[in-house]
This record gives structure tokens, C-alpha cells and sequence, in this order.
């Protein structure tokens, strides 16, 4: 709290604008740095190839140039005859003037001797063993490096090609050279502009050959030689220490500066003996020159934007830190109990809302207070009447716990004789169950009695009718023997007559006399028992009379014991219905006595219920009463803490 | 193919008629009053030479010496008067004619014309150097550097 709202907002939006502007202002100077770097390193490479496919192809233009003069046939013819008509000379001659880049061309013959010349005092010279004089001996063309020529006493490259004899292919009738003026090609170099005019010693073109010896070197650069000096000597030496691809770019230390270089490598050709490194220089300082303004832009732009960010943020903290003071000493009123005060402001913003609210918060706060008075009052008058009521409400229940008492010992003395009628009931129903089973067994008796009177009956017809027949056939029997005995009578008259015939036939009748006499008395002995078998009939008969007597009075006992078997019957069944009906009203009065018992053992069980909950609520009764009491108090304390509030 | 072939051989046939009625034409007239002498290098043992045989050299028709030397014809250029008097009375055509027959003889056989000289010089020092060289000069030209050889057929 010692920091005002004031000082931290303009502490954090200087900080902030700084911080932002710097930060954005650093990354963007970086990347304009690199971007820069990445483009002069891709112009400088692109310029060093383009630069040496320029002195590639002029190289390549010149010995295809000699070439073809050392095809040309009058050339060749007069190689042999040593130029005697001079036509090589003036052919030289002109070419050198129409080329520009030839600094001496000449002819020499096989033995070695120059037979025509541009310079003239070469004629006629013997140059001994040259290499150039060997390769054309070989048939081969050569090329030299860029260094001083004894011959011509300036810098320049030597190209050569051997004349064969036109009419003999495998004869070698001299050599042609031609020196390249080595000078010519050095201003060529210097005249290709990596910076504007006027800046040449802050980008330049080197061009060096692997063994590091110089070849080219910018005009302001002295004291060095094509071929002789070493390209260290002039501060270079970093230049040597390049990757060894064919193009690429880099950052390199030396001489009196960091340089930005593009370079490109050219292996060895047959135009070129050697493998020479185009450098393209530039200095750093010159290269990053437009990114000190964008850095002094950014310092003093992060400045001004600081400066304009503190004294806003001052006035704006003013703006919103006045109205807040105001609103503090509004609401420690509020907080003293103060709500006569209102507040206002005529601000539409957030703190305008605050203001607005804490003016509402009053309000509604005077309202609620006013509310509460009032209902401090209620509450007493209502506590005091609760207090009344709870104490009338202690006194009744203790009566009516009493009353259920009462009743529930009556309930109890109820339930008990009702348990007795339901004994007694069970008690009478066994009896009313035992009759009935006595009574079914006497009617099955009945029954079964009254069904073996009837097979009697029926057993006793069936002898009746059965002795009738007997007594019938027994009738039939004596006919039967009334017959036998006449049919006896007869053979008995038989046997006598022929027993007096047999007698009368002397000896032979004799024994005819014997077999009648025996069936004599066969038939005497059938008739006596015919007679009696008679005499039995006879007593069959008699029997079988009485029988049928005793049968039919046996009939008619039968018949009246079936009619009082049925009657009893009927007596019976009268009996068992009864005992049913007796059962059935039993039973009624069992179930009907269990239901009451029932129910008044649930009225006593509810009955406790409630007497305990009577109790309940009485001790209740009393807790609540004193509790009311409690609350009395405290509605009065309630309304004398609300008056305190200044309305 | 075999009609260009005999056509020519028709053609060098006819040729070599005029020829030779040429050389009889001329033969009184060259005999009394050679305009030039033939000159071989020092080394060749030929002394003396046909006019056909001459013709054949100078068609580049024969090649090689009969000692087994090749043979190089030198030529004036053709602006010279020498050359006119040799194509006439040797090769029995003008000098334009037997340019036509070199651009004739450069299509079919590839084969290119004798390398010229410009100066009795440069012919005779040719001669000197070229052993199978052969060329003819004017008789008050002549030096030792090289040997004359005489045309067979004239006195």
C-alpha cells in the first residue's frame, strides 16, 4: 500500500513499453541483420560465379581461337618453308590488332626457332626447351599459368598448339602461341563493382590460385605480382582457409576488417593449368551500414513511447483513483452505521457502476433495517404469546397421557375375553367334528347292511326257485323209476319163459338156462332199486317242499329289514347335515372372535404408541417452553441493537 | 553410286584423250622454250617423269614415290602465270577448270587440293624440307637446294 495506484500504473506501462518496443525492436534487428547477410552472401556468390564463367569463357574463346589458326593450312605449308613470304606474320598481325586481349603471338618451327612474331625482335630467336615447344613435339596443346614471360617481359598466360603438316598429319612442322595479356584480364577483374564507385577499397574482387599465390588484387592493393605474390602478404590469408566447394559465401577476419565474401572455385580445364578461387569481398560495416539507423530508430522511438506511456498512465491513475477516495469515505460511513447518506457519481464506466452500487447497497441496506425494526417488534409479541401457549400445552398433555392409560387397560381386559370365546369355540367345534365323523360311520353302516340284506334276498329267490325246480325234477325221476321197474318186470317175464324153453332144450338149453337165470335176477335185483331209489325221491321231495316253506318266510324277514335299514338311514343323513350346519356356525364364531382379538391387541399396542408420544411431546412441551422463553430474551435485546441504526 | 563411278571414269577417259592431243600440240613449242622445270627434294632418286605420271601427281591420283615415299604436290597460287602455263600444257585446263575439278574431287573422295606457295622462295625451300615434296619453279629460279628432273618425251 505504500506504492500508489498511481505510481504502479506508471511503473508498468513504462516497463511494458520498453520491454515490448526493445524486445520487437531486438528481434527485428536480428532479422533484418540476417536477412541482409543472407542476401549480400547471395549476391557476392551469384557475382563471383557469374564473374568467373565471364573469364572462363573468354579464356575458353581464346584457345578456341588458336586452335583454329593452327588448322589453317597456309599456315601449316608455310610452318615448313619458315614463312618465307611472310604471310604468317601479317596474319598475326592483323589478329593481334583485331583481338585486344593478345599481348605477343608467334610461330616457331619444329627445331624450335620462331619463325614469325608480333614482336619483332623475336624473330629468328632459338628458344630452346620450352614446355610448350615439348607438349607441341607431343602433338598436345599447353597452357601456362598467369606469371611474367621471359619472352615478352610482361604478365600474361601462355597458350600454345603444335601445326601438323598438311599433308602429313603425324608431322609436326611448329608450334603457335599466343599470350594472353594477363594485365587486361586483371582490369576486367577490378572493373566488376561489388560496392558504387567511389568505395572500392571496401569491395573488391580477389582472385587467387590454390598454392595461394595472387593472380588479381584490387588497384589500391601494391607491391604484388601475378604468380609471385602470396595473397597473406596482402592481409588475405583467410582466403586460403575457405571451404573447398565450387561456390558458397562466408564471414571472413582479415586485413583491416570483418568482410562479407562470395566466392567460386574453378577446377582445372585444358584452357587452365591451375585451380583459381574468385573472392568477392565486402565489408561488414559497409554491408550493415542501414541497420545502425534502424537501431538508433528503435532506442528513440522505445524512449518517446516510454515517456508518452508514464504521463498517461499518471493521468489516467488520477482519473480513477479520485472517485475511489470519494467512495472509501462514503462506505466507512456506511460501515459506522451511518445509511442517511447517499452517493453519486456522474462517471458511466465501471467505477460509475461501483459508485452506483454502493448507493444502491445503501438503500436497499436502509430498507432492510427498517424492515427489521418492525419485525423486531412482531417477534416479541409473538414470542410472549408462544410462551403462553407452550406452557397451557405442557399442562393438557400430562392429562391426556392419563386418558389413553385408562383405555388401555380396558382394551386389555377385552382382548383377554375375547381369547377365552375363541378357546371354548375350538373347544365345541373338535366335539361338533367328532359327531360328524360318528354319524358318517353309522351311515356307511347302514348302507353297507342294507346292500347284504339285499344279496340275501336276492340269494334267497335264487334258492326258492332252484328248490321249485328240484321238487320238478325229482317229479320226473319217479316217472323215470316207474318205467325202469315196468321194463324190469318185464325182463323178469322174459327170463322165466326162457327158462322154460331152455329146459325143453335138453343139454344145449342148460347152459342158456344158467344166463337166463342170472337175467332173472338183474332184473330182479333193478326193480328193488328202482323201488328204492323211489323211497329217497320220495324223501327229496318232502325236504324240498318244507325248503321252499322256509325259504319264503325267509324272504319276507329279509324284505322288512331292508325297509327299517332304510329308514334309519334317512334319520341318519338328517343327523350329519345338522352337525354340518353346527360346524359351519363354529367356525364363524372361531374366525369372527380371532379378528376381534386382533384388533384390540393393535388398539393396545397404538395406545402405547400414542402414550409414549404423549410423553414424548409433554417433556417436548417443556424443552419448548423454556426455549421460548430464551427467545423472548433475545427478541428484546434484537430490538434495542436495531435502534441503534441511524435512519 | 555406280552411275556417278562410271560417268567418271568416262570422264577421266575423255580427259585423258585431250590430253594427250595436247601434249602433241604443244610438244614443238615446250620443247624449244621450256617455261618451267620440275624440282623434287635432293633425296629422291627419280630423275626423269612422265607427262601422264605428272598428271596423276597433280590429280593426287598417285600417292607414293616408287621408293615408297608419299608424295607432296606443291602448287603456285592460282593468281600466278607460272601456274596458268603448268595447268595448260600439264593438265592440259586452265586453272578454273581444274578448281571445279578440286571441288568436284573434294565431294566424292574427300580429297583436298595441292597446298600452294606464293614465291619461287618459299616453293623451293618447301622442296628442300619435304622429302617426298615435288613442285615446278621457272628454269632462272632454280638453286642447288634441290633436284631438277627432266620430263620424258621431250629432247
Amino acid at each position: 500500500m505504500r506504492l500508489k495506484i498511481k505510481g504502479q500504473l506508471a511503473l508498468v506501462s513504462v516497463a511494458l513499453s520498453v520491454a515490448s518496443i526493445a524486445g520487437a525492436g531486438l528481434i527485428a534487428y536480428r532479422s533484418a541483420r540476417a536477412a541482409i547477410e543472407d542476401r549480400i552472401r547471395f549476391n557476392l556468390e551469384t557475382l563471383a560465379l557469374l564473374t568467373a564463367e565471364k573469364i572462363d569463357i573468354l579464356l575458353r574463346d581464346r584457345q578456341q581461337n588458336l586452335l583454329g589458326w593452327s588448322q589453317l593450312g597456309f599456315i601449316r605449308d608455310d610452318a615448313v618453308t619458315g614463312d618465307a613470304d611472310g604471310r604468317i606474320l601479317q596474319f598475326l598481325q592483323e589478329t593481334k590488332r583485331s583481338f585486344g586481349t593478345y599481348q605477343e603471338i608467334w610461330v616457331a618451327d619444329a627445331a624450335g626457332t620462331i619463325i614469325a612474331s608480333t614482336l619483332p625482335n623475336l624473330r629468328g630467336r632459338e628458344v630452346g626447351d620450352r614446355p610448350w615447344l615439348e607438349a607441341a613435339r607431343r602433338g598436345e596443346g599447353w597452357v601456362g599459368v598467369p606469371e611474367r614471360q621471359d619472352l615478352t617481359g610482361s604478365v600474361g598466360i601462355p597458350l600454345a598448339f603444335p601445326l601438323r603438316a598438311s599433308f602429313d598429319r603425324a608431322r609436326i612442322v611448329g608450334v603457335i602461341v599466343a599470350v594472353i595479356d594477363w594485365p587486361q584480364i586483371v582490369d576486367l577483374l577490378n572493373g566488376i563493382k561489388v560496392l558504387p564507385e567511389g568505395q572500392n577499397e571496401r569491395g573488391y574482387v580477389v582472385l587467387a590460385d590454390t598454392r595461394g599465390l595472387i593472380l588479381s588484387a584490387p588497384t589500391f592493393v601494391s607491391g604484388w605480382e601475378a604468380g609471385q605474390t602470396r595473397i597473406d602478404s596482402i592481409g588475405l590469408g583467410a582466403v586460403e582457409d575457405l571451404p573447398p566447394e565450387a561456390t558458397g559465401s562466408a564471414t571472413l577476419d582479415s586485413r583491416d576488417s570483418a568482410y562479407l565474401v562470395g566466392y567460386a572455385t574453378r577446377e582445372a580445364q585444358p584452357y587452365r593449368s591451375s585451380v583459381w578461387r574468385y573472392v568477392l569481398l565486402m565489408r561488414t560495416d559497409v554491408a550493415f551500414q542501414p541497420l545502425g539507423r534502424l537501431l538508433w530508430t528503435i532506442v528513440i522511438l522505445s524512449l518517446a513511447l516510454a515517456a508518452i506511456a508514464g504521463a498517461g498512465s499518471v493521468y489516467w491513475a488520477s482519473q480513477f483513483s479520485r472517485p475511489i477516495a470519494a467512495l472509501v469515505v462514503f462506505l466507512r460511513g456506511v460501515a459506522a452505521g451511518d445509511l442517511s447518506q447517499g452517493f453519486s457519481s456522474a462517471r458511466k464506466d465501471e467505477l460509475g457502476m461501483l459508485a452506483q452500487a454502493a448507493n444502491d447497497m445503501a438503500a436497499q441496506l436502509r430498507g432492510l433495517i427498517q424492515e427489521l425494526q418492525h419485525a423486531g417488534l412482531q417477534i416479541t409479541s409473538a414470542s410472549t404469546q408462544m410462551l403462553s401457549a407452550a406452557e397451557e400445552h405442557a399442562s393438557g398433555s400430562v392429562q391426556q397421557a392419563a386418558s389413553i392409560s385408562q383405555v388401555t387397560a380396558t382394551m386389555e381386559e377385552l382382548t383377554d375375553t375375547a381369547k377365552q370365546i375363541a378357546q371354548s369355540a375350538t373347544s365345541v367345534e373338535k366335539i361338533a367334528d367328532d359327531s360328524a365323523n360318528a354319524a358318517h360311520t353309522g351311515y356307511e353302516s347302514v348302507n353297507d347292511a342294507l346292500e347284504a340284506m339285499e344279496k340275501i334276498r336276492r340269494r334267497v329267490a335264487d334258492i326258492s326257485s332252484k328248490t321249485l325246480l328240484l321238487g320238478e325234477r325229482s317229479q320226473r325221476i319217479s316217472e323215470v323209476l316207474n318205467l325202469i321197474k315196468e321194463i324190469a318186470g318185464e325182463i323178469h317175464l322174459l327170463a322165466v319163459n326162457a327158462a322154460i324153453e331152455s329146459a325143453a332144450a335138453g343139454e344145449q338149453g342148460k347152459r342158456f338156462a344158467v344166463v337166463a337165470s342170472e337175467v332173472r335176477r338183474l332184473a330182479e335185483r333193478t326193480r328193488e332199486s328202482a323201488e328204492e331209489i323211489k323211497s329217497i325221491v320220495g324223501e327229496i321231495q318232502s325236504a324240498t317242499n318244507t325248503s321252499v316253506l322256509a325259504t319264503e318266510q325267509g324272504v319276507k324277514e329279509v324284505e322288512n329289514g331292508v325297509s327299517l335299514a332304510t329308514r334309519a338311514r334317512g334319520s341318519l343323513e338328517e343327523i350329519l347335515q345338522m352337525v354340518d350346519r353346527t360346524t359351519q356356525a363354529i367356525r364363524q364364531i372361531t374366525f369372527a372372535t380371532q379378528q376381534q382379538r386382533s384388533a384390540s391387541e393393535q388398539i393396545v399396542q397404538t395406545m402405547r404408541e400414542v402414550a409414549e408420544v404423549t410423553k414424548q411431546s409433554a417433556s417436548s412441551m417443556k424443552q419448548s417452553a423454556g426455549s421460548v422463553a430464551e427467545l423472548n430474551l433475545l427478541a428484546e435485546q434484537f430490538r434495542t441493537r436495531i435502534r441503534e441504526f441511524k435512519l | 553410286m555406280g552411275a556417278d563411278l562410271s560417268s567418271l571414269m568416262t570422264i577421266r577417259g575423255w580427259a585423258a584423250g585431250i590430253a594427250a592431243a595436247a601434249v602433241l600440240w604443244a610438244a614443238l613449242p615446250v620443247a624449244a622454250q621450256p617455261a618451267f622445270v620440275i624440282v623434287v627434294n635432293k633425296e629422291n632418286p627419280i630423275t626423269s617423269i612422265t607427262i601422264v605420271e605428272l598428271q596423276r601427281i597433280f590429280r593426287k591420283q598417285t600417292r607414293m614415290w616408287p621408293h615408297a615415299e608419299s608424295i607432296v604436290p606443291v602448287d603456285w597460287v592460282a593468281t600466278s602465270e607460272l601456274r596458268e602455263a603448268f595447268c595448260r600444257q600439264v593438265l592440259g585446263r586452265s586453272v578454273r577448270e581444274m578448281a571445279e575439278f578440286w571441288v568436284q574431287q573434294s565431294i566424292t573422295q574427300g580429297l583436298a587440293p595441292p597446298s600452294t606457295q606464293r614465291s619461287a622462295r618459299a616453293i623451293l625451300r618447301f622442296v628442300a624440307s619435304v622429302p617426298g615434296a615435288i613442285s615446278y619453279v621457272a628454269p632462272a629460279d632454280v638453286d642447288d637446294s634441290v633436284k631438277t628432273i627432266k620430263l620424258a618425251g621431250t629432247s
